[in-house]
């Protein structure tokens, strides 16, 4: 029963002072980053790579790679964008 | 397929979206918004896809393969930026009411109705082929639906007789009722946001009914679409870059920047994606879903082109009807109306955004100012304007159609949906240097504004507006192949010689180049006056100020009669009212006549008035009510920095009031605890005085007695002598133990350590309290253990401290059966000594006073003998040795003294 008397150890005050900042790319960063990937796949000459006389699955090559970049971007932005508040 | 059932099925297609508004509707009117979704967010902003898309793509693919595409992969590129700039867009709005981008431009550069009305010029004109499109795509669809498949689609006849016009005018009414019913402050438009996103979900499904119907129904999937057109030769280019004469890399960039633009910079996408907004999180969902629904929407898009090409071969029929003459073909005509309804989802969707948001263009920042300014409805005294403000939006939407109508007319018919859609991007495209501008640059003016307007929006209707005309024959051709007075230079598609580009390139590269130049030269020309430095602040710092710590750049004098009649006039005197009673709550004051009328409640009105009626009609409005003083930048600056000089004083008086709080608390903790003390300490005097003088008195009694009387019987004065004599010792025992506790307290006290046994020590005690206990019919029990328990410690002052408790105990017992135990017992730290006995226990509350000097158990009424500092004195004895003392007392069932010693004792 004495041990009531006795003050707890001090819990680390872990709330008042945060959680130990890790050192956090702020996301827009990370967006700008994606539209410039973007506009550089999306253009000459990048693109120009995939203008081959080939096809996938009976599919052009060209319109493919538009449409698979395309979903790639789409992917990257709501990996990045879409995410809870930190 | 009749004509009746074609228009009957679109208006209950119609009626059905205004149910889908009314709802939504009254969802709002409820607080249990429908509209309140990352997800619905995101389909709205998919008005992007018009009957351009849903035509015009397929047509696009089958003359220019993957040239439909940029258009698309623009926004997608913009969205990744949207968490950036449009919520920095959706900030500003939000903190200024701004509803249209004409305010937005008219605020930044110093709430300029110039401006304004120049940006709403600009847009109008830029606007009208982009609603063209629609009416032709439509018209378009509809002939082609009831006509029987072959035959022409052209039809002449007197021009009452013309469908689009009654389709324009159609759509001009369901405009109204969806966005001019009434007047709202705020200018959101919940129902039209729900129907719109509803629009999205039908053309989406249909566009992809149509999609897998050709892939699927009339072909083996997309492989055998391309492998089949891979046979054609005139096919087999469409699906590379490298067609005739090599890929316009140029142009594909210029397309993608243009679309990336105009996704923001259109009337409608502003209005969906920054006006209507409900929360600016939304955008981290819309900024992947809105391109994944362009994705989605486009996947099809070569499949039925190729398609179509392959069916009934190149030149047959128009490329851009294929989505509906596909499914006519092969006896799918029920198909062919989804089609056709979500062509109309489109276009409607499109037009009718677009004329609200152009039509409050238009009311706010174009006819208002005027009229404001023409003394009879300024200054009409009194008198509700909201239904003015109303009737200007009615006509203005009517006349938006009725020009794009004429726009289809003149110059519709020779050009291809899409190459009328870039018309408009290239007209929209050229905000973005004065928009974007204004959002990250605080040294752009308004006159470097206005210059960059001009110059961007008279290069482009020189370059592309009046070629378009001059090609449908309104102009003379020489206007196009010589140049206007036959100077070669000034070939407006060819301008100072500039060859090798096509138009839209063409005009996009000379505009925007004189826009942006015009813009940075001129506003460098000279530095930002107040107006406009104030309002650059409010724009490019958004995001550093709170609603609270907003510098309110105004000064002046007003009165809040005069505001209030003012805000009454265009938002209506219930609305009003509620506005100032709901302000005079927030700043907390008792009702709105007591409201101080300061610059707060200046930027308050002059607010809530922009959402009605625009930034520049509010800021003449408000002036006309209240006497201000002209700002000078250095004013401006001076504000802005009282402004941050009151935020950091606040936050400092914050921090000094908290430290000061904390130290009056701590302060009367302190007081209240030599209160205490000092109130112990007049206890103790009087307790001490009490004690000493029971004693002396009788003392002095009996002596007295024994004085006066010498003929006392010897035996009695034996008696008193006796009694004399042990009073004395009672009173030397007290001042003993006061000067003991004084002693111990101070440190003076003598300690004789020896090695003690523990077990003896309780037995001698108990022995020598033996004859209280017998006298109070109490019986004791000892409990050691068997073998010795031996501390290094003062054995007299150990036999104290037992003493003192087995004598408390005998105190407390009851007068019958009274129980009183000793037990010993050790552990590996030390020995622990409890008594206990069944008296009454001590309360709760008391068991930490009583270890406190001066205390006693017991109330007032009837304390027990003692001096009341046994106890304390015991606590220090044990306390010295390094030990501790509590008790554990259950009241009613007694209490147990208990203290515990170390083996490795203090001193």
């Amino acid at each position: 029963m004495q041990n009531q008397d006795i003050p707890a150890p001090a819990a680390p005050n872990e709330s008042a002072a945060g959680r130990p900042a890790s050192p956090r790319i702020p996301e827009g960063q990370r967006l700008v980053a994606v539209f410039a990937l973007g506009v550089l796949l999306l253009n000459f000459p990048l693109l120009a790579l995939w203008d081959v006389q080939a096809t996938v699955m009976g599919i052009p090559v060209f319109p493919l790679a538009l449409f698979g970049l395309w979903a790639l971007l789409i992917g990257l932005v709501g990996w990045m964008a879409d995410r809870k508040e930190p | 397929m009749s004509p009746q059932l074609v228009v009957g099925i679109s208006f209950a297609y119609l009626a059905l979206l205004f149910a889908v508004a009314s709802y939504g509707d009254w969802r709002a009117a409820r607080g249990r918004s429908i509209v309140g979704n990352a997800w619905v967010y995101a389909l709205s902003m998919a008005v992007y896809c018009t009957a351009w898309t849903y035509f015009g793509s397929v047509g696009r693919a089958a003359s220019s393969g993957v040239w439909f595409l940029p258009i698309y992969l623009g926004p997608t590129l913009a969205m990744a930026l949207a968490w950036l700039v449009l919520r920095k867009m959706i900030r500003i709005s939000r903190n200024n009411r701004i509803t249209s981008i004409a305010d937005f431009i008219g605020s930044r550069y110093g709430k300029s109705p110039m401006l304004a009305g120049l940006v709403t010029l600009i847009t109008v004109v830029g606007i009208v082929p982009y609603i063209a499109l629609q009416l032709k795509a439509v018209s378009g669809g509809y002939a082609l639906l009831t006509t029987p498949l072959g035959e022409s689609l052209v039809r002449h006849g007197p021009w009452w007789g013309d469908s689009t016009l009654y389709f324009a005018l159609a759509l001009a009414g369901f405009t109204i009722v969806f966005g001019a019913r009434h007047l709202d402050a705020s200018e959101r438009h919940e129902g039209m946001v729900a129907a719109i996103a509803f629009e999205s979900i039908v053309k989406l499904v249909a566009f992809l009914a149509v999609g897998l119907f050709v892939t699927y129904g009339l072909f083996n999937g997309v492989g055998d679409i391309f492998a089949r057109a891979q046979a054609v030769p005139s096919l087999a280019g469409l699906v590379h870059a490298g067609t005739s004469g090599g890929f316009a890399w140029g142009q594909w960039f210029a397309l993608l920047l243009l679309s990336m633009l105009s996704v923001i910079f259109l009337p409608r996408q502003f209005q969906v994606m920054v006006v209507e907004n409900v929360d600016e999180q939304h955008l981290r969902r819309a900024a992947w879903v809105f391109p994944l629904y362009l994705w989605l929407i486009n996947l099809f898009v070569l499949p039925i082109a190729l398609g179509g090409l392959l069916i009934f071969g190149a030149g047959q029929m128009d490329p851009e009807g294929f989505v509906l003459s596909l499914p006519l073909a092969h006896g799918q005509p029920l198909l062919a109306l989804l089609a056709f309804i979500g062509g109309l989802s489109a276009a409607t969707g499109m037009v009718i955004v677009e004329t609200i948001a152009v039509a409050s263009m238009v009311c706010n920042d174009l006819v208002m100012p005027l009229l404001l300014r023409s003394r009879r409805v300024g200054h009409r005294a009194a008198g509700d304007l909201t239904q003015l403000i109303l009737g200007i939006r009615r006509v203005a939407i009517v006349a938006i159609l009725l020009l794009g109508y004429a726009y289809f007319h003149l110059a519709g018919e020779a050009y291809a949906l899409v190459s009328i859609g870039l018309i408009s991007f290239a007209a929209v495209a050229q905000f973005a240097p004065a928009m974007l501008g204004g959002m990250y640059w605080k040294g752009a003016t308004r006159q470097g504004a206005m210059a960059g307007l001009l110059m961007g929006f008279g290069l482009w209707v020189y370059t592309l507006m009046l070629p378009s005309l001059a090609k449908s024959g309104w102009l003379s051709p020489g206007f196009l192949s010589e140049g206007p007075w036959g100077i070669a230079l000034l070939k407006p598609e060819q301008l100072l010689g500039l060859a090798g580009l096509d138009n839209l390139t063409h005009s996009l590269f000379w505009s925007l180049l004189a826009n942006v130049g015009a813009y940075v030269l001129v506003s460098l020309w000279r530095t930002p006056s107040a107006a406009e430095t104030s309002q650059a602040l409010l724009f490019v710092d958004v995001f550093e100020h709170t609603r609270q710590a907003d510098p309110v750049f105004w000064r002046g004098r007003a009165r809040v009669q005069d505001l209030q009649l003012l805000a009454a006039r265009f938002l209506g005197e219930s609305k009003a009212n509620r506005l100032f009673d709901d302000y005079a709550k927030a700043t907390g004051v008792a009702d709105a006549t007591r409201i101080e009328p300061d610059a707060r409640l200046v930027r308050f009105v002059e607010t809530q008035l922009t959402g009605a009626i625009g930034t520049a009609s509010a800021r003449v409005m408000v002036a006309s009510v209240v006497e201000e003083e002209a700002l000078a930048l250095d004013d401006v600056l001076q504000i802005l920095d009282e402004t941050s000089r009151l935020r950091a004083h606040s936050a400092e008086l914050e921090e000094k009031s908290k430290s000061l709080e904390h130290a009056t608390r701590e302060l009367r903790a302190a007081n209240e605890q030599l209160k205490s003390l000092d109130r112990l300490k007049d206890d103790f005097m009087s307790s001490v005085t009490h004690e000493l003088r029971t004693p002396l008195t009788s003392i002095r009694a009996l002596s007295e007695m024994m004085a006066e009387d010498p003929d006392m019987p010897a035996e009695q004065r034996q008696q008193f002598l006796g009694i004399v004599v042990a009073e004395t010792e009672r009173l030397s025992r007290l001042v003993n133990q006061v000067l003991d506790m004084a002693k111990i307290e101070s440190g003076h006290a003598e300690w004789r350590n020896a090695d003690v046994d523990m077990g003896q020590l309780l037995a001698q005690s108990v022995q020598t309290t033996s004859e209280m206990f017998r006298e109070r019919g109490a019986s004791v029990q000892l409990r050691v253990p068997e073998w010795p328990v031996i501390l290094r410690a003062d054995p007299d002052r150990l036999t104290q401290v037992m003493l003192n408790l087995l004598s408390n105990a005998a105190k407390f017992v009851p007068a019958v059966a009274g129980r009183v135990e000793v037990v010993l017992t050790t552990d590996a730290q030390g020995l622990t000594v409890a008594v206990s006995d069944n008296g009454p226990g001590v309360p709760v509350q008391q068991q930490a006073l009583i270890f406190e000097k001066f205390r006693q158990g017991g109330d007032e009424s009837h304390r027990p003998q003692g001096t009341g500092l046994g106890l304390p004195i015991s606590r220090q004895i044990v306390e010295h040795f390094g030990g501790r003392m509590w008790i554990d007392s259950v009241p009613g069932q007694g209490a147990r003294f208990a203290f515990h010693l170390p083996r490795a004792g203090g001193a």
